[in-house]
């Protein structure tokens, strides 16, 4: 958006930079299909990230029914350049392709988005192929915490169930979920007490 | 996280809108305590006009602040959901493992046998109740049949005694029917016998029956039975 240069904003700055995904997507030919676009929030990573576009749909606005509730009400009601869209995304976030499609709907508005030009696009890939995957490691169990250690320990007690060792809490099942997560389970549960500082880090 | 702010204010306070409460402290001196924990502007109220055109600056933490904290952070979130599942296992185990459902099972059979010694206390206690009831009822139901036998046989001799009555008096009236015999005599008497419904009837309303009203045969007639008056 062009500033005028009379015009002085008041208020908390804001962290976006650049425009929303229709503002692009709408204006390029097949609606940018095939191009490649960034979001600048991502760029405070040092890993290079950025979608390709694959379909885009268009969406309705919102409807003067919507407009009315003031709680039911979109951005675009008070800003007219932030308009929804629909988008299907190979997402590269942090130099990591991502196995599936994304859809980019409910962040579409946020102007903060920016098109790579085509010259550029060459260079972003190479730069994405010459990082190095990120690689973070997790214990496969950690202590319990103090009191419920306790419990578990008076209960085996109570059951007449002798306890090798102090019970774990196994991390296992969490580290495999989260499309984000991309920790790696240790082979050995870790037995220092500083497993928190080094390993499981984003 | 100082929630209770301790303050020497006037008592009245016209922005806030919480209560303002006096108590006596400990050195005695009259001081005001008021919760301030969510005490804020008004939404009706407008910016305030040292605060008009702040534009607060943004914060800047240390890098390395921001990646430990982040990084303990994460770990907790992970230790967390991590004790989330466990307890969500553990209270699953405690709803579907082996042993808890034959306990369940044994509680189950256990309360069963309770409930059937429960339930054949019960039918005793009822079955006796009704045993009572149903000799009580039974002695009820002779004596009414009793006191019914005794009321129809006495019926029934008065029914009889009835007839016997009107039996006998219509022997008694049978000596005066006219019979096959005696019709000859009855036929003679009711020949014989002159009936003169004729009466005589004075200023007082007196009857005078018979034939003295009519001087031509009334000497060979008795003398006219005298009637009272009908009215008074």
């Amino acid at each position: 958006m062009q500033t005028p240069k009379n015009v002085k904003f008041i208020g908390r700055t804001t962290d976006f930079s650049g425009k929303t995904l229709w503002e692009i997507l709408g204006n390029l030919k097949n609606n940018g299909v095939g191009r490649l676009v960034q979001r600048q929030m991502f760029n405070r990573y040092p890993e290079p990230s950025y979608y390709r576009i694959i379909k885009v749909d268009a969406l309705p606005l919102p409807s003067a029914e919507d407009d009315k509730d003031w709680k039911r009400r979109h951005y675009y009601y008070y800003d007219k350049s932030l308009r929804k869209c629909r988008v299907w995304v190979e997402k590269v976030f942090r130099g990591r392709h991502y196995p599936a499609l994304i859809e980019i709907e409910a962040v579409s508005y946020k102007p903060d988005y920016r098109l790579i030009p085509r010259a550029e696009e060459a260079k972003l890939k190479a730069a994405v192929a010459a990082t190095p995957l990120r690689e973070r490691t997790a214990p496969a169990a950690v202590p319990f915490p103090p009191l419920l250690k306790t419990i578990i320990m008076d209960e085996m007690k109570q059951k007449g169930i002798e306890l090798k060792s102090e019970p774990l809490l196994s991390l296992t099942e969490v580290l495999k979920q989260g499309r984000e997560n991309i920790a790696k389970i240790a082979g050995e549960p870790s037995e220092s007490s500083e497993y928190s500082d080094k390993n499981l880090s984003s | 996280m100082n929630f209770v702010m301790r303050l020497r204010i006037p008592p009245c306070n016209v922005l806030s809108q919480t209560p303002i409460v006096s108590i006596l402290s400990n050195n005695n001196n009259l001081v005001c305590h008021q919760c301030v924990r969510w005490r804020h502007k008004p939404r009706w109220l407008p910016v305030a006009k040292t605060k008009m055109w702040r534009i607060p600056p943004r914060k800047e933490y240390p890098e390395e602040q921001t990646a430990r904290l982040l990084t303990w952070f994460n770990n907790y979130r992970t230790q967390m959901k991590a004790l989330h599942l466990y307890l969500a296992e553990q209270q699953k185990a405690q709803e579907t493992g082996p042993e808890v459902i034959a306990e369940r099972l044994r509680l189950e059979e256990l309360k069963d046998v309770e409930c059937a010694k429960l339930n054949d206390e019960w039918n005793a206690s009822v079955a006796k109740l009704r045993e009572a009831r149903l000799i009580r009822q039974a002695e009820e139901r002779r004596l009414k049949i009793e006191a019914d036998l005794i009321e129809s046989e006495r019926k029934r001799l008065e029914k009889i005694q009835e007839i016997e009555e009107v039996v006998r008096r219509e022997k008694e009236l049978s000596s005066t029917f006219i019979t096959r015999e005696n019709i000859d005599v009855a036929i003679e008497k009711a020949l014989n016998e002159t009936v003169d419904f004729n009466y005589c009837i004075d200023l007082k309303g007196n009857i005078y029956k018979g034939l003295r009203a009519r001087p031509e045969v009334a000497s060979e007639n008795p003398l006219p039975e005298k009637m009272e008056a009908e009215s008074g």
